[in-house]
C-alpha cells in the first residue's frame, strides 16, 4: 500500500521565498510586572511546525481562513515550515481566541501570546 | 488506491473494499478516542439501514464495535498525547490561558472533529454498491474532509512517534524496504537465511513480531491518508483563486 514520498506532486509550493518579512515578535518572557501594560497590546496567533500536516494544506487553510493571498499563504507557510513558528494574524484576545480556535479545529498546532511591544 | 482528481460534481478518488475498511475502523478508533460513538455521531444525519448488506463486504458491526464510549469530554488536559495534540494547550506558557480556552472551546471542538470524522466513515461506506469504491464528495465538503484527515494523520502519527521529519522519512524507508518482502512469501528457506543476515535485527519473539506489524500497518494507513490528503489539496488549491479576499499590509518588518 506503500505509495511514495510526502512530497508534494506537483511541486507545489515550492515558489521562491517572496522576501516579505512577517511581524517580528520577541522571545516569550513575560514579566508580570508589565502585565497591565501587555493587556493594552494585541495578542497574537502563532502556528508551530509539525511534521503532519502537508504544506499544500498549511497554504489552503491559511488562504481561505484568513482570506490571504496565495503568495502571502505561502509565505507563511514557509515560516513555518523552515523557522519552525509564525505569526499568522494579531488582534485583541477575543479575536486572537476565536482564530486558534479554528486553527485548532484545522488540526494545526497554534498558541496564541501577548504581542512584546 | 486512485488519488483524488476533481470532477464536475466535486472530488473523486477510488479506495478498493480492503482499504475503505481499514481506514473505516481507523476513523472509528479516531472517535472512539475522543470520547465518542458512532451511533451518537451519526444519529440524526444518517438514514439507519441496519439490514443492508453491501457487496464488497463492509463489516458495519465490526466497525460499530469500534466505537464504545470511552471517558466524557472534561476541560482538564487529556491524558492520552494523541487526543492532546487533537486539542492542544492554547499557550506554551501561561497556564491559566490555556485552562481558560479550554473550558470554553474544548467541547465544541470535540463535537466538530467528531462530527466530520463520521462524515467521513458515512462517506467510506457510500463507496460501495454501484459507486464500486468511489469516494466522491461535493467541493464545499472538500475541506471538512482535508480537515478530518488531518485528524486521523496526527492520531497515527502520535502512535507512529513521527515526532519530526526525520522520522518520518525513516517510516517512509522502513515500508520500502519491507515492501518487497510482502510479495515475495515463497521464497525457499535457503534464500531467506541468505538475506536475513543482510537485514536489520528482525524480531523474533511473538509481542516484538506484533509491534512491527501493527506498526507496519499504521504506517501503510499513514502514507495512504497522506496521498489522498495531498491529491486532495492539489486539485482544490487549483479550484482557489490566488488572490486574498482581505490582504492586510504586512505589520512590522
Amino acid at each position: 500500500m506503500y505509495i511514495g514520498g510526502s512530497g508534494p506532486p506537483d511541486g507545489r509550493g515550492a515558489a521562491a521565498y517572496s522576501g516579505v518579512v512577517p511581524i517580528e515578535i520577541a522571545p516569550a518572557h513575560h514579566e508580570l510586572a508589565e502585565a497591565s501594560t501587555a493587556s493594552a497590546s494585541p495578542w497574537l496567533t502563532v502556528v508551530w511546525n509539525d511534521p503532519v500536516n502537508l504544506m499544500s494544506y498549511v497554504t489552503y487553510v491559511f488562504q481561505t481562513y484568513f482570506g490571504y493571498s496565495r503568495s502571502r499563504a505561502e509565505t507563511l507557510m514557509r515560516q513555518v515550515h523552515e523557522e519552525g513558528k509564525s505569526v499568522v494574524s494579531h488582534g485583541n484576545r477575543e479575536k486572537v481566541e476565536v482564530d486558534v480556535q479554528a486553527m485548532h479545529g484545522y488540526g494545526l498546532w497554534a498558541t496564541m501570546q501577548r504581542g512584546d511591544e | 488506491m486512485r488519488p483524488f482528481t476533481a470532477v464536475a460534481q466535486g472530488y473523486r478518488a477510488v479506495l478498493d473494499p480492503v482499504e475503505r475498511q481499514v481506514i473505516a475502523s481507523i476513523v472509528a478508533e479516531v472517535v472512539e478516542l475522543l470520547g465518542a460513538t458512532l451511533e451518537t455521531a451519526t444519529r440524526d444525519t444518517a438514514a439507519p439501514d441496519p439490514d443492508g448488506a453491501d457487496p464488497d463486504g463492509f463489516d458495519r458491526d465490526e466497525a460499530g464495535q469500534l466505537a464504545r464510549a470511552v471517558a466524557p469530554s472534561s476541560a482538564t488536559v487529556p491524558d492520552d498525547t494523541a487526543v492532546r495534540r487533537l486539542l492542544p494547550d492554547a499557550s506554551r506558557d501561561d497556564a491559566e490561558v490555556s485552562e481558560e480556552f479550554r473550558r470554553l472551546t474544548e467541547g465544541d471542538l470535540r463535537d466538530a472533529k467528531v462530527r466530520r470524522l463520521a462524515a467521513f466513515w458515512r462517506l467510506l461506506q457510500a463507496g460501495g454498491g454501484p459507486a464500486r469504491g468511489r469516494l466522491e464528495l461535493p467541493r464545499e465538503d472538500a475541506s471538512d474532509l482535508a480537515a478530518t484527515l488531518t485528524d486521523v494523520r496526527l492520531v497515527l502519527a502520535d502512535r507512529l512517534g513521527l515526532a519530526d521529519d526525520e522520522r518520518v522519512e525513516a517510516l517512509y524507508s522502513e515500508l520500502e524496504r519491507d515492501e518487497p518482502e510482502r510479495d515475495e512469501p515463497e521464497r525457499d528457506e535457503l534464500e531467506r537465511d541468505e538475506s536475513e543476515r543482510d537485514e536489520p535485527e528482525r524480531p523474533t519473539d511473538p509481542e516484538a513480531v506484533e509491534a512491527a506489524q501493527r506498526r507496519r500497518f499504521l504506517g501503510s494507513v499513514y502514507t495512504l491518508l497522506t496521498y489522498l490528503q495531498e491529491s486532495l489539496l492539489t486539485a482544490m488549491l487549483r479550484d482557489l483563486p490566488r488572490e486574498g479576499s482581505r490582504d492586510e499590509p504586512v505589520v512590522g518588518g
